[in-house]
Order: C-alpha cells, then sequence, then structure tokens
C-alpha cells in the first residue's frame, strides 16, 4: 500500500513535468511544478482511497494544500505562485470525464429507444457534472491561499532592493 | 482485410512519413545554422565592455536618440 | 540605470503600450486578475489611470492622464501558452513601478519578451509522451498499456506540432490528433497485447485537454469576470468536444465498443 501511494506521487511528477511542459513554465519552475502536483495527487490518492472520500471534496482539499504550498514558496522562488500551482494542477484535471461527458452525448442522438437514451444521457449529465465540480472545487482549493495571501502572491516578481 | 486493420495500416504508415519528413527537416535546419555558425569571429569592443543593461548600440549613429535636436 | 534623457511618454504611448502587453499576457493564459494588477500598477508608475474591459475576442482599454485620455480597442491573438512570459512581463511590470526601468526602456523589454522562444520541440514531444504514459499508469494500465500510450501520444503530438506550424485551425488540429491517437492506442486491443486495452485508448487522448484554459476559466469566475470566464469555458469545452469526436471516429473504425 505505501508502494501504491509512493508509485502513485512519482508518476504524477513525470504527468505535472510533461503536461507543464506544453504550457512553457519558467525553467526554474519545472521543480516546484513535480514536488507540489505529486503533493496533490498523493494527497487525493489517500483521501480517495484510504479515507473514502468522493473525488470532489478530495480534489478540492488536495488543491487546497498545494495551493497554501504554492503561495509560501513563490517567494522564495521568486516567480508567480500561478505559473507553477496551475501546471501542477493538470494531472488532477478529470479530461476523461470531460470527454465521456461528450461521448455520451453523442450516443444519445445514435440510439432510439429510451432506455438506451436515458443511459447515454445519464452517463452524460453524471460525467458533466462531476467534471464542473471537480474543477469548480479544484480551482476555488487552489486560489483561495492566493486571494488570502495577496501580498505574497502579488509580490513574487518584484526585486529586492 | 478488415477496416480497423486497414485503418490502423493506414494511420502508422502516415505517421511514420510524418516522423521521417520531421527529422529530415530538422536534421536540415541544424545542418543549416552549423554551416553559418563560425567557430572564429573578429568581435565588437562594446561585446567586451558589455555590462547588462547597457544600451544595445547597433551602428555607429543611433539616429534616434537625436530626435529632438 | 535610468538613462540622462527623462523619458515622458504621452499617454497615446502608454496607451499603445498596454494594449500590446495586454494582448501578450491575455494569449499567454494570464487570469483577470493578474492583468488588472498588472495593468494598473504600469499604469501607476507613468502616472495615469487604466481600466478595460477583456470581451471573447477583443480588449477595450481605456487609458487617462492628466491632459487628456485615449481609448482603443485591439484584437486578442492565439498565441501559445507560456507561464515564462507572464512571469517576465509580471517581473517587468515590477521594475516599471519601482521605477528601476523607464518607459522607453520598458518598450525595449517587452518587445525582447514577445520574442521570448518556446521550449525544444523534440524535448517537449518526449516529455508530453512520458507524462501520457505516466497518466495511463495513475488509471491503472498495466507495462504494455503505457508503451502503447506512449506511441500514440508522440505519434498524436507530433502531428499536433505539424499543424500548429502551419497554422491550421486548433479544432480541426484536436479532431485530426485524437483520431491518430485513438487508432494507434487501439492496437492494444487490436492485437491483444496487454490486459488493459480500454484505459489505454481513454487516456492516449488526454494530453489534447485544454487543462489551462480550463483552470484559467473557473478562476476568472470566481473572480466575477463572467464574460472572459465564459468565453475561455467555451473554447475550451468546443475543444474537448472535437477531442471527443476524433476519438469517437477513430474507435467506431476500430470496432470497439463505446464506454
Amino acid at each position: 500500500m505505501l508502494l501504491d501511494f509512493f508509485q502513485d506521487g512519482l508518476f504524477a511528477a513525470i504527468a505535472a513535468i510533461g503536461f507543464s511542459a506544453i504550457s512553457n513554465p519558467p525553467r526554474r519552475a519545472y521543480l516546484y511544478c513535480a514536488v507540489v502536483a505529486a503533493v496533490g495527487h498523493s494527497v487525493r490518492f489517500l483521501l480517495m482511497g484510504f479515507a473514502g472520500w468522493h473525488i470532489v471534496p478530495a480534489s478540492t482539499l488536495a488543491a487546497l494544500l498545494i495551493g497554501i504550498l504554492a503561495v509560501l514558496v513563490s517567494p522564495k522562488s521568486r516567480i508567480p505562485a500561478e505559473t507553477y500551482l496551475y501546471p501542477s494542477l493538470l494531472p488532477m484535471i478529470p479530461g476523461i470525464y470531460a470527454y465521456k461527458a461528450f461521448g455520451a452525448l453523442v450516443m444519445c442522438l445514435y440510439h432510439g429507444t429510451e432506455s438506451s437514451f436515458l443511459h447515454y444521457f445519464y452517463l452524460f449529465a453524471d460525467n458533466g457534472l462531476t467534471c464542473f465540480f471537480i474543477l469548480l472545487g479544484m480551482v476555488v482549493g487552489a486560489t483561495l491561499p492566493m486571494f488570502l495571501l495577496p501580498k505574497i502572491s502579488f509580490q513574487a516578481t518584484r526585486q529586492k532592493n | 482485410m478488415n477496416v480497423p486493420l486497414i485503418t490502423w495500416s493506414c494511420i502508422v504508415a502516415i505517421i511514420v512519413l510524418v516522423f521521417a519528413c520531421r527529422i529530415y527537416g530538422s536534421i536540415r535546419r541544424t545542418r543549416h545554422v552549423a554551416a553559418h555558425t563560425k567557430l572564429f569571429s573578429v568581435g565588437q569592443e562594446w561585446e567586451e565592455i558589455y555590462i547588462p543593461g547597457d544600451r544595445m548600440i547597433k551602428g555607429d549613429y543611433d539616429y534616434d536618440e537625436f530626435d529632438d535636436l | 540605470m535610468t538613462n540622462s534623457t527623462i523619458c515622458r511618454p504621452t499617454v497615446k504611448e502608454v496607451s499603445d503600450f498596454l494594449s500590446e502587453y495586454a494582448v501578450q499576457l491575455f494569449g499567454s493564459g494570464a487570469t483577470c486578475i493578474r492583468m488588472e494588477k498588472n495593468m494598473h500598477r504600469i499604469a501607476r508608475s507613468q502616472d495615469m489611470e487604466a481600466s478595460f474591459s477583456i470581451l471573447p475576442r477583443h480588449i477595450h482599454l481605456t487609458v487617462t492622464g492628466h491632459d487628456n485620455t485615449v481609448t482603443s480597442v485591439v484584437a486578442i491573438r492565439d498565441l501559445p501558452i507560456s507561464f515564462a512570459k507572464i512571469a517576465l512581463l509580471s517581473k517587468l511590470s515590477w521594475q516599471m513601478a519601482d521605477r528601476h526601468l523607464d518607459f522607453c526602456h520598458a518598450s525595449r523589454a517587452l518587445s525582447r519578451i514577445v520574442r521570448t522562444p518556446g521550449a525544444n520541440p523534440w524535448l517537449l514531444l518526449v516529455l508530453v509522451s512520458l507524462a501520457n504514459a505516466s497518466f495511463c499508469r495513475l488509471f491503472g494500465g498495466d507495462m504494455v498499456a503505457m508503451v502503447i500510450v506512449f506511441v500514440a501520444t508522440f505519434a498524436g503530438f507530433l502531428v499536433k506540432q505539424m499543424l500548429m506550424e502551419r497554422h491550421v485551425d486548433f479544432r480541426l488540429t484536436a479532431v485530426v490528433c485524437s483520431f491518430v491517437s485513438a487508432v494507434l492506442a487501439s492496437s492494444d486491443a487490436l492485437f491483444s497485447l496487454g490486459a488493459t486495452p480500454e484505459i489505454a485508448v481513454g487516456t492516449s487522448v488526454l494530453y489534447l485537454i485544454p487543462g489551462i484554459p480550463f483552470i484559467n476559466s473557473f478562476c476568472d469566475m470566481i473572480d466575477r469576470h463572467y464574460l472572459c470566464s465564459f468565453g475561455r469555458m467555451m473554447n475550451a469545452v468546443v475543444l474537448s468536444c472535437c477531442l471527443s469526436a476524433g476519438l469517437c471516429a477513430g474507435m467506431m473504425l476500430m470496432n470497439l465498443g463505446m464506454f
């Protein structure tokens, strides 16, 4: 079980580095991205696997935690918190829910009978709503520390005299 | 042959072709750059005494500076 | 740092500078709150006031100086998302606010930042493929599925890079890339190689999910920039739709069951 936990963190870190590379973070931010993402994904893994939480509150709490971490680290790293906070949220983005929702919507039209339509419509609504609320929870959790501590988070790039 | 196998083979063929083109293009570009990068060249004086934050002077005269004269 | 000749910009010059700055910041994927803070900071450093609204395809900007007011509308350009650029642009705004940099130097710095190159495309290709393969692992795929997802992502992202260089519409790019990735990823099922073929197909297209636009749109929603938030969310949703369409087409052609 401990091995699973560390594996989850490791693969989340690799995923964060790769996906953040698409959005061109500053070169110094890659390391922070990896660490922050690994912490976030492992926390969510723990909450869902051991505490049996639903994915929405688990994502929110994990995002809140890494939001606080990112804001505290940002003055030291001298890069804005969001430049590595957002890329490190990418491994938690509910991508599968998003495209499954659209796939189910297409299948709604494709299938004629009422029961299969209802089944696919249920899949569409279920996946779509889950995706929406995971995203909302994640972003609220991650940005709350930024808004609560604006003095730190919006002055990271300021030169100290 | 069935449809999935034909589709799969077509896509694989296209991807291999695209990959080859891309590698060829990138090799040609690096060669092109390498051909135009000289190992030795005569530098300019300001390059030696340049301090970060100085103005980059392109020619002998920077005409823009005297606009208001 | 400051030059002996004092650089006093007119309101028009500041407005031009700010509109280019806003377009760059928005295109690089900055949130509205970041844009507001940075632009007000720059305007105040020149003893002016700036206010702006972000429409889906334009930015409407008004700069007020002591003698006159300039209003301009600039079109938003599709730029690659770059947090490195956002960090540099934020740094520039603080340098101007703290008077380390006068307006003329700042204009030159801005034009230098605009030309900041992106990451090496080959490195990016490998990193994204590795990332998607480890994503497959996170969803419970086995080793075979990981390798197949690596190859599928590599091929799809290669096509994406080529299409992006040729400035093909990003929606068409999403359809084509997800189709390519889905077909290649379904070789797991086609040749019955591994134990988790459906995970391989499911995760092979995840590199196309527009994560940053989704996050930004929700961030703007919290900040009550509803119009901008809706615009960004629509873009992300349309892209996810296109991705899903390509995936569905690929799965149908490969005779795979839908979900």
